[in-house]
C-alpha cells in the first residue's frame, strides 16, 4: 500500500515539476528581451590596422615630398656648379684662342722678317759668291695632288697675305714672275714620252716616274738657267707588254736606269711678263743608255691658275746618235731610227734662290 | 726554212696589224686629274664624316697649300691639318672645331668659315673663293 502511495506521489511530483518548468519558461519569455546589436566602436577594443596603414602611407608621402625637395635642391646646386665650371672653361678657351691668335700674328711677323732676311741674303750671295754648280735633284716631294687645271691662266690671282682657306691661315703666295727661283717638278702632274713610227703602226711610250728641279728667272731665262729632268727608263709604257719588254732590252734599263736631261742654257727667249709666258729653246745634254748628246729643245712655259709652272716641249732625235739600233723583228717589223721626244711638265715654286751672275767670264783684278 | 720564216713574218705582220696605233695626241700630253671625271653632287650630312686626305688642290691657294687632311666625326667635331709653304719654309698647321651643314652642299667649319661641299664616291670636294681641295676618304667613321 505504501508502495503504491509512493508511486502516485512520485508521478504527481513529476507532473508538477514539468508544469512548473513550462510556467517558468512562459514567465521568463515575457520578462526577458534579447537584443543582438553591433559592438560599439570605441578605442577600448585595441589598435586599428587600417588606420595604422593609412598613417604609414601618409608618413611615407611626406617623406617622399621632403626627399624630392631635397634632391631638387641638390640637383639645382649641381647644375649651378656645372654651369659655373662650363663658363670657366669657355673663358679659358677664349683666352687660349686669343693667345693663339697673338702667337699666330707673332709668327707671321717673324716669317716676314725671315723672308726679308732671305731676300737680303740672296742679294748678297748674288753679288759675292755666285754658284755655277749643277742644281742638285730635289728631295723626294710629298705626293703632289693632281690638279685639274691644265690650261695656263694668264692672270692668276693669289690669296692675300694672311688669307684663310678652310680655316687655315695662308701666307701670301703671289707668283713672282721675275727673280731667280727654284721650281720642283711634280710627278703627279707631269709626263714625258716619245712617239715612234714603225712599219706596222705608230706608238707612244709614256711615264710619270720622273723627278727634277729647275732654277731660272722666268723674266730673263737666258741668265744661267739650270736644272735636271730625270726619268726612270724602265717605267716607259707603250701599252703592249711585249713591246715594253723589248724597249727595256733596247735601252738596257738594267744597267742604265735613268734617262736624263741636264738643262744649261736658253736661247731665242720670247718673254711675255703680262701673260706670264715664255717661249724659246732650252739647251742641254740628253743622256740615253749612257750616251750624252747636246740637244736643243723648243719649249713653252706658262704659269697656270694654280700658281704652277707648266713646261711643254718636244724634239726629234735619232736613236743611232745614242748608239742604239732601232728594234725590229726579222726585217719585217722595224721601228724608225727617228722618233719624237716630248715632255709635259708641271712644277711648283719652291722659293727664291741666289741670282745667277750676268756674265760668267772670270773677273780680273785691276 | 724560208717558208717557215715567211710564215713567221706573216704572223708577226698580222699580229702587229691587229694592234691599233697608240700615239698620244699632242693636245693630250698634259696630265688630266682623274677627279675631274667624277660625278659630283652637293654633300648631305651623312656624307661628311670620315678621315680624308687631299688628292688635288687647285686655285691660287695651291701655291701655298701642299697637302690637307681632315677628320670629320659623327658628333659634329672635326680636326684638320695642312702642310703650308711660306717661301722656302714648310710647316703643318692644325686646327679643331665643329662642322655642320647649313644646307645641302654648304659646309660650315666654325668662326664664319663656309665652303661649298660636294661628294663623289669616296671623295669630298671643298671649294671657296681662294680655291678648291679634293679629298679622298681613307677611313670611314
Amino acid at each position: 500500500m505504501a508502495r503504491k502511495l509512493l508511486q502516485v506521489v512520485g508521478a504527481v511530483a513529476l507532473v508538477g515539476l514539468i508544469v512548473g518548468s513550462f510556467a517558468s519558461l512562459a514567465v521568463v519569455s515575457q520578462r526577458v528581451q534579447l537584443v543582438v546589436q553591433e559592438p560599439a566602436e570605441d578605442g577600448a577594443r585595441g589598435p586599428d590596422a587600417l588606420a595604422l596603414l593609412q598613417a604609414d602611407v601618409t608618413l611615407l608621402r611626406t617623406d617622399q615630398v621632403a626627399l624630392g625637395e631635397g634632391l631638387g635642391q641638390g640637383f639645382a646646386a649641381l647644375q649651378a656648379q656645372a654651369q659655373a665650371a662650363l663658363e670657366s672653361q669657355r673663358g679659358s678657351e677664349r683666352e687660349r684662342a686669343r693667345e693663339l691668335a697673338a702667337l699666330r700674328a707673332e709668327l707671321e711677323g717673324l716669317r716676314g722678317e725671315l723672308r726679308a732676311v732671305q731676300l737680303a741674303a740672296r742679294d748678297a750671295a748674288a753679288v759675292v759668291a755666285p754658284s755655277a754648280e749643277p742644281v742638285p735633284l730635289a728631295p723626294a716631294e710629298p705626293a703632289e695632288p693632281a690638279g685639274a687645271a691644265a690650261s695656263p691662266d694668264p692672270q692668276p690671282s693669289a690669296p692675300a697675305a694672311g688669307a684663310s682657306f678652310l680655316s687655315f691661315k695662308l701666307p701670301s703666295q703671289s707668283f713672282r714672275f721675275d727673280g731667280r727661283q727654284k721650281l720642283v717638278l711634280l710627278p703627279a702632274l707631269s709626263r714625258v714620252g716619245f712617239d715612234a713610227r714603225s712599219t706596222l703602226h705608230d706608238f707612244s711610250g709614256v711615264t710619270q716616274r720622273l723627278s727634277g728641279a729647275l732654277e731660272v728667272d722666268l723674266a730673263r731665262p737666258e741668265l744661267g738657267p739650270r736644272g735636271e729632268v730625270v726619268v726612270e727608263s724602265a717605267s716607259l709604257d707603250t701599252g703592249v707588254a711585249g713591246r715594253d719588254e723589248e724597249l727595256r732590252s733596247t735601252l738596257d734599263t738594267a744597267r742604265f736606269k735613268e734617262l736624263r736631261f741636264t738643262w744649261s742654257g736658253f736661247e731665242n727667249a720670247q718673254v711675255d711678263s703680262a701673260q706670264r709666258t715664255v717661249r724659246g729653246t732650252a739647251r742641254g745634254k740628253l743622256s740615253i743608255r749612257g750616251v750624252a748628246r747636246d740637244v736643243a729643245l723648243p719649249v713653252r712655259v706658262a704659269v697656270d691658275a694654280s700658281q704652277r709652272v707648266s713646261i711643254e716641249g718636244e724634239l726629234t732625235i735619232r736613236l743611232s746618235e745614242f748608239g742604239i739600233e732601232a728594234p725590229g723583228k726579222l726585217g719585217v717589223v722595224k721601228v724608225e731610227d727617228e722618233l719624237q721626244l716630248w715632255l709635259a711638265l708641271r712644277a711648283r715654286r719652291a722659293g727664291p734662290v741666289a741670282q745667277e751672275p750676268v756674265a760668267r767670264e772670270p773677273v780680273h783684278a785691276r | 726554212m724560208r717558208v717557215e720564216l715567211a710564215s713567221l713574218a706573216l704572223a708577226l705582220a698580222c699580229g702587229g696589224a691587229c694592234i691599233a696605233p697608240s700615239v698620244v695626241a699632242s693636245s693630250g700630253r698634259a696630265v688630266v686629274a682623274p677627279e675631274a671625271q667624277l660625278d659630283w653632287r652637293p654633300a648631305e650630312v651623312g656624307d661628311i664624316a670620315g678621315l680624308f686626305d687631299s688628292t688635288a688642290i687647285d686655285g691660287p691657294v695651291a701655291g701655298a697649300l701642299l697637302r690637307v687632311h681632315y677628320d670629320f666625326a659623327d658628333d659634329g667635331s672635326y680636326s684638320g691639318a695642312a702642310l703650308v709653304q711660306d717661301g722656302a719654309l714648310r710647316a703643318y698647321q692644325t686646327l679643331v672645331g665643329r662642322w655642320s651643314l647649313s644646307a645641302p652642299g654648304r659646309l660650315e667649319l666654325g668662326e664664319g668659315v663656309e665652303a661649298r661641299a660636294e661628294v663623289a664616291p669616296e671623295h669630298l670636294r671643298l671649294t671657296s673663293e681662294a680655291g678648291s681641295v679634293v679629298l679622298r676618304r681613307i677611313e670611314a667613321p
